[in-house]
């Protein structure tokens, strides 16, 4: 029997960056996508988050003020945070904080229904990072509150000067 | 090769139904997946969740859960329920047609008939009353040591799942 997990896309980035585009992914064969983002490391030992946004129907990345989250950030020395906000360009810090290796971010994010042009895009997102030798967890919600056609992810610097060192972003469609 | 997440069964909505249930939990696997997008035809509407025992929601006052309720809008809330009647994995959510409620769940022990039957919850929907964006994120238990084959869905009031409205189960190969 065949598995209901079918990698679609897998984007290893070994050379600093302040940008990866990784479109197109999406399309009307899954409803839902399970995105792995790996051992994301930042060029400088600063802890650094990189956004999130989507691409659409022809492959450009969506700067619109349509993204809405909420995102609960815990510290294992601290107590928790919690980050929201509606209407931004981006979706901050979805996959948690980054630093120079041995420290990492690691993520896993659920991508709802993208590609349909009827209903919004919802993202579910778990998280574990270390950043200046404190380790952290993080739960994200979001949303891109259009209806129209997602093809694609973009992962970028939305400030600072720090650039993405390593990570490895893997795609895969959930057979529904 | 075959891979490791399995489909077991799903059930879609046309319209007219007013309850969602999967079924197929058995001792092939350990940990079975359930992911859904659902949304009411009528406004406002809490999910009710169930285990179910031979494919029949179980509606006894058995259901634990804690969760983080994560909101767009202003500060979040906690969700401790003990003793319900259900779980609550989202409320008030909206009928518009662009706005599903998505969630990812483990289920851990269902099929085991002298434990427990635990699930794990990350949801996002559109609440209706806030409105806005909103989540549940945590877990929950049904405090009965029984075998539980399936999971069931069902809106406040018995309002129907709007056409579209789907849920998956999926099993872990061991």
């Amino acid at each position: 029997m065949a598995g209901s997990l079918e990698l679609i896309s897998k984007t290893v980035v070994s050379s600093n960056t302040t940008s990866v585009t990784i479109s197109p992914i999406f399309s009307d064969k899954y409803s839902v996508y399970k995105i792995l983002v790996t051992k994301t490391t930042s060029s400088s030992t600063n802890p650094y988050f990189f956004s999130l946004r989507f691409t659409d129907s022809s492959n450009s990345i969506i700067s619109d003020s349509e993204y809405d989250y909420a995102q609960l950030y815990m510290k294992s020395d601290a107590s928790f945070n919690e980050n929201r906000a509606v209407n931004q360009d981006k979706l901050p810090e979805p996959f948690g904080e980054t630093d120079s290796d041995p420290e990492s971010s690691n993520a896993v994010m659920y991508v709802f229904n993208p590609y349909s042009n009827s209903s919004f895009t919802f993202i579910q997102v778990q998280s574990s990072f270390a950043v200046g030798g404190v380790s952290k967890g993080g739960k994200y919600i979001g949303v891109y509150t259009d209806t129209e056609q997602i093809n694609g992810i973009n992962i970028f610097r939305s400030a600072g000067s720090e650039e993405m060192a390593e990570a490895t972003i893997s795609v895969y469609g959930v057979k529904g | 090769m075959a891979g490791s997440l399995e489909k077991i069964s799903e059930t879609i909505s046309t319209g007219s139904q007013s309850s969602l249930i999967v079924t197929g939990i058995n001792s092939t696997y350990d940990v079975y997946v359930v992911q859904f997008y659902v949304r009411p035809v009528d406004n406002d509407k809490d999910l009710l969740v169930r285990v179910t025992t031979s494919g029949t929601p179980d509606t006894d006052s058995e259901y634990d859960m804690a969760t983080k309720f994560l909101r767009a809008d202003t500060s979040f809330g906690n969700t401790p329920v003990t003793n319900g009647v259900n779980w609550f994995f989202n409320s008030a959510m909206a009928n518009d047609s662009d706005k599903f409620v998505n969630a990812t769940l483990y289920l851990f022990n269902f099929n085991n008939s002298s434990e427990f039957s635990f699930v794990t919850v990350e949801t996002a929907g559109f609440n209706d009353t806030i409105p806005g964006l909103v989540g549940e994120q945590g877990g929950g238990v049904h405090t009965v040591a029984e075998a539980n084959d399936g999971f069931s869905l069902q809106w406040e009031s018995n309002s129907n799942f709007a056409s579209g409205s789907k849920v998956v189960l999926y099993g872990l190969k061991k």
